[in-house]
């Protein structure tokens, strides 16, 4: 909706300004046939005036509006519409006089209405370009603008519509105020036209092709000048149409504008190829700090990197060579250089004083770029350029140039500041996909660990002839230890422990197969040694290589108040025995499963029954206990779990547990952490079964 | 070795049992007692000075004719056991289900 | 100390068995009691296996061994082939024993109201049932 009343203002206008001029044209063609048959035509000069002004206000606006509407257009672009309109009036204009020509002396040539109607058509046309090219000409001015220049350039425009106006005034003669305003619009038209900035932002190219175009609307402006002058201004026409104040002064206007630029232009042209040099290495630089987004990776970095060190160093080759854990060899890109010469320079290179002192730096903070002359067949200047990410040097570019000391400060500048944007990329680059790994990694981590915590039983099966606790603690997030209960009927319980060989998850990922194994093979109902048997099939298949699984199970038979226990490489288990008052361990045989993984196994396993009596205690645990060291490297050791369980066996298997657990934080020192998984199962014995 | 003397006195049928009473001949001692239940005595006397050793085998001759016995109406009584071998009728807690006597006098008394 | 016996799997080598191992703890200074009482739980076991495990095959053995640890005595009985785990075997109510002709069982009860400790190993086809006595001395 607000959009429309835009549109029409440029049909409008461009309307108007057509039918104004045809107005114009009517009018002094009737005012022609008065003044010929001497005959008051009633219509007064000043009806000229107004029409012709109308014609300038429509032209304006519709030009100001069609260049506002295209001001995506670059320089280039503008100048050359400049120059087309120019080349379109002056053609017509030629087209004019050719058709005079053709005319020669026949009475149609001195015929004044055609010769008015001509007249017109110039008028036309001329004000098209003049107005049009001025427009473009605040386009280029304005580039780049200041408040004084916008403010100059509103004066300019208020003087040129009060210059308009001045016919009224002095009614064409060209008396004091005349000269007044045209020195007065002069002055104005060339301090406005100091205003080149656009120049400089030309390519080489782009200038020459600028100085073209100004080269036609000089030619064109000079063409119609003259024209005007030398013609026209002969010719007595009814109304002077071209010595309007304002036509003279966009003539001045465009004219010292377009000679100004031109000679601007020109004399740019030697130190374009700099700026061009500074622009591209700006937008480099721009490029290196930008390019970097987490998903792109550091090659793609340092490619601009290399672009950009090579052109601002005019390089003949160049080579990176990078220090990572991934290509302990180093990992080399080349630019218009082989293998081979790479490897001869390096040889060069690397024997000499200071570029060893260079790569021995302590503090590679004060790195710079290093510049060497070389002894090579090809290559006679070597650049240096360090890549330092936090602290530590993770390559180097090596630029080389043909020439001796091809390198200059300036280059070197550029270069190190280069190099440093680009390893802050990388830098950011890294620790931002190591935010991310981190943040993937500790979710991943929370799942785990959620998953493992339901792998560990939170009821443990008992009956009333005997209690159990048991606890466990993960020395990461999550762990690989491993207990669980499984009741085979009214009497018989199973007990497990168990420990995966290794640590975090990838140990979490082995326990929860042996739950699975365990909670299925128990069902059948197996003796001790039967199920490590089968696990240690089961396992065998499903473990990785070089991993194993200690293990400990026990079948309690409360109703034959026996005990049934397979050892299969874990820790012995404690039992105290309450009619002698003494604890010991269950050291019988027993081979990890997964070591053997054939049927040789079978010869390892040992399976013991024994009795127990009320008040009797097993304590099950894992090597995380016994092996835990304090700050002098001991070990808690076994002995002293024992020592433990003798004193404390008539507690009940909770207030047993921490009092294991808490002389083990003690020995172990109050704020060290103990590095591995650590469980411990209490099972206490507590009444006679009255059917044994 | 075991051997087994039998003897009729008063109504009574006495074995008296010399040496040693295990798996492997604890065959004999059954025998000998089901010849007597089937000689017809209802009163059965087990002289046990002369034992000196009962395996389970042995004791388990005795529980296997308790139920028997109580049905008949048979009485079974055992005396001068040795203080070794009746610690093993009582580990058993055979002492309170038979009847077992210190000598041949408070067997017959009761 | 530490004695050791091979016996044959016959009943008949029970007697023999008995000879020696009154020959071994009369070493010891043990009462009469105690000293039938552990005669008794070891025959007890080895008639088992002579008569379940080896059905009195002659030409199949069981080893004995006897050690004195400090506070105990150890007897451990070894024998190859399919295990009898005497802890596993069903133990018998008495009173349901008294009739019954299967004499089963009460062997199992002396040992283990005899011994202070059973323990029984299986392994490589080979099996040890370990009796132990402990002395507070």
């Amino acid at each position: 909706m607000i959009k429309l009343p835009q549109i029409h203002i440029g049909k409008l206008s461009l309307l108007l300004a057509i039918l104004v001029w045809l107005g114009l044209l009517f009018v002094n063609l009737v005012r022609l046939v008065g003044v010929l048959n001497e005959m008051d035509s009633g219509i007064a000069i000043e009806f000229t005036w107004i029409l012709q002004i109308l014609y300038f206000i429509t032209v304006y606006s519709f030009y100001k509006y069609s260049i506002n509407k295209s001001t995506q257009s670059d320089f280039l672009n503008l100048i050359w519409r400049g120059a087309s309109t120019g080349i379109f009036a002056v053609t017509v204009y030629l087209i004019i006089g050719f058709f005079y020509t053709s005319l020669g002396e026949s009475k149609l040539a001195g015929d004044p209405f055609l010769k008015t109607f001509f007249y017109h058509v110039r008028f036309g046309l001329m004000t098209v370009f003049l107005i049009s090219t001025s427009l473009l000409w605040q386009h280029l001015i304005l580039y780049q603008k200041t408040k004084r220049v916008v403010k100059q350039w509103q004066a300019y425009e208020i003087a040129l519509l009060v210059a308009m106006f001045l016919v009224f005034f002095d009614r064409e003669a060209y008396e004091y105020s005349f000269y007044f305003g045209m020195v007065l619009l002069g002055i104005l038209a060339v301090i406005l036209s100091t205003n080149l900035k656009w120049i400089p932002y030309l390519t080489f190219k782009e200038k020459w092709k600028s100085l073209l175009f100004l080269a036609i609307i000089i030619l064109a402006i000079s063409y119609m000048l003259w024209y005007t002058v030398s013609v026209d201004m002969e010719y007595d026409y009814l109304a002077n149409l071209m010595g309007n104040l304002f036509v003279i002064s966009l003539f001045w206007f465009i004219l010292v504008y377009a000679v100004l630029s031109f000679l601007v232009t020109l004399f740019n042209l030697p130190t374009s190829s700099v700026f061009e040099q500074k622009l591209t290495e700006a937008i480099n630089f721009q490029r290196l700090s930008q390019s970097i987004q987490p998903e792109e990776n550091e090659e793609q970095v340092l490619d601009i990197l290399m672009d950009s060190c090579m052109s601002a160093a005019y390089a003949d080759a160049a080579w990176l060579a990078m220090k990572s854990e991934e290509f302990p060899e180093g990992f080399f890109q080349e630019r218009f250089i082989d293998r081979k010469t790479r490897e001869e320079i390096s040889a060069l290179i690397e024997p000499q004083k200071t570029i060893r002192d260079w790569e021995s730096e302590k503090r590679p903070d004060n790195l710079s770029p290093i510049n060497l002359r070389i002894a090579h067949s090809k290559y006679e200047s070597i650049l240096l350029v360090p890549l330092v990410i936090n602290k530590s040097v993770i390559g180097k570019i090596v630029l080389c140039k043909e020439v001796r000391d091809g390198f200059n400060k300036e280059m070197l500048n550029i270069i190190s500041t280069f190099g440093r944007q680009a390893c802050i990329a990388v830098e950011n680059h890294r620790l931002l996909n190591q935010a991310i790994l981190n943040e993937r990694y500790q979710e991943e981590l929370k799942i785990a660990q959620r998953v493992q915590k339901s792998l560990l039983p939170t009821q443990l099966d008992h009956n009333e002839y005997f209690d159990i606790c048991a606890f466990s603690n993960a020395a990461d997030e999550v762990g690989g230890d491993y207990y669980d209960t499984y009741k085979l009927d009214e009497n018989r319980f199973v007990l497990i422990i168990g420990d995966v060989s290794g640590k975090g998850t990838s140990a979490a990922f082995h326990m929860s197969q042996m739950k699975g194994i365990f909670q299925s093979l128990i069902q059948l109902n197996l003796s001790p040694s039967e199920f490590m048997i089968k696990a240690n099939a089961a396992l065998s298949k499903c473990l990785e290589r070089n991993h194993f699984i200690t293990a400990s199970i026990f079948i309690i038979n409360t109703a034959k108040q026996t005990i049934c226990h397979s050892r299969a490489g874990h820790v012995p288990t404690l039992i105290h025995k309450k009619k002698l008052n003494k604890s010991e361990y269950l050291e019988i045989d027993g081979l990890g499963l997964g070591i053997l993984r054939n049927k040789q196994y079978e010869n390892h396993v040992v399976e013991r029954t024994f009795t127990y009596q009320p008040g009797d205690v097993l304590v099950l645990f894992t090597d995380g206990i016994v092996e835990a060291k304090n700050n002098n490297s001991n070990q808690f050791g076994y002995e002293r779990v024992r020592t433990l369980l003798e004193v404390y066996n008539e507690l009940n298997p909770q207030e047993i547990q921490t009092k294991i657990i808490d002389s083990l934080h003690d020995f172990v020192g109050g704020d060290r952490l103990i590095d591995d998984d650590y469980s411990m199962m209490v099972v206490k014995f507590t009444k006679q079964n009255k059917a044994s | 070795m075991l051997t087994i003397e039998t003897q009729e006195e008063n109504g009574h049928t006495i074995l008296r049992l010399t040496g040693e009473v295990d798996a492997s001949n604890s065959v004999i001692l059954d025998e000998a007692i089901t010849k007597v239940v089937a000689d017809g005595s209802s009163s059965i006397l087990v002289d046990g000075a002369g034992l000196e050793y009962i395996s389970s085998a042995g004791l388990g001759v005795f529980m296997s004719y308790l139920e028997d016995f109580q049905e008949k109406e048979i009485d079974l009584k055992i005396y001068s056991l040795s203080e070794r071998v009746y610690e093993v009728f009582k580990i058993l807690g055979l002492d309170q289900l038979m009847h077992i006597y210190p000598n041949k006098k408070t067997a017959l008394e009761s | 100390m530490k004695h050791q016996m091979k016996i044959s799997c016959q009943t008949a080598a029970l007697s023999e068995l008995r000879v020696f191992l009154k020959k071994t703890l009369g070493e010891l200074r043990l009462s009469d009691v105690d000293q039938l009482q552990l005669i008794l739980a070891v025959e007890e076991v080895c008639a088992n296996l002579i008569i379940h495990s080896h059905k009195c095959n002659a030409l199949d053995y069981i080893q004995l061994d006897i050690k004195q640890n400090p506070g105990k005595l150890i007897f451990e009985i070894t024998d190859e082939g399919k295990a009898f785990n005497m802890l596993d075997y069903e133990v018998p109510d008495l009173n349901k024993v008294k009739g019954d002709k299967r004499k089963g069982g009460l062997g199992i009860i002396l040992v283990k109201k005899i011994m202070d400790e059973i323990e029984f190993d299986s392994t490589r086809g080979t099996n040890t049932c370990r009796l132990i006595k402990w002395f507070q001395s």
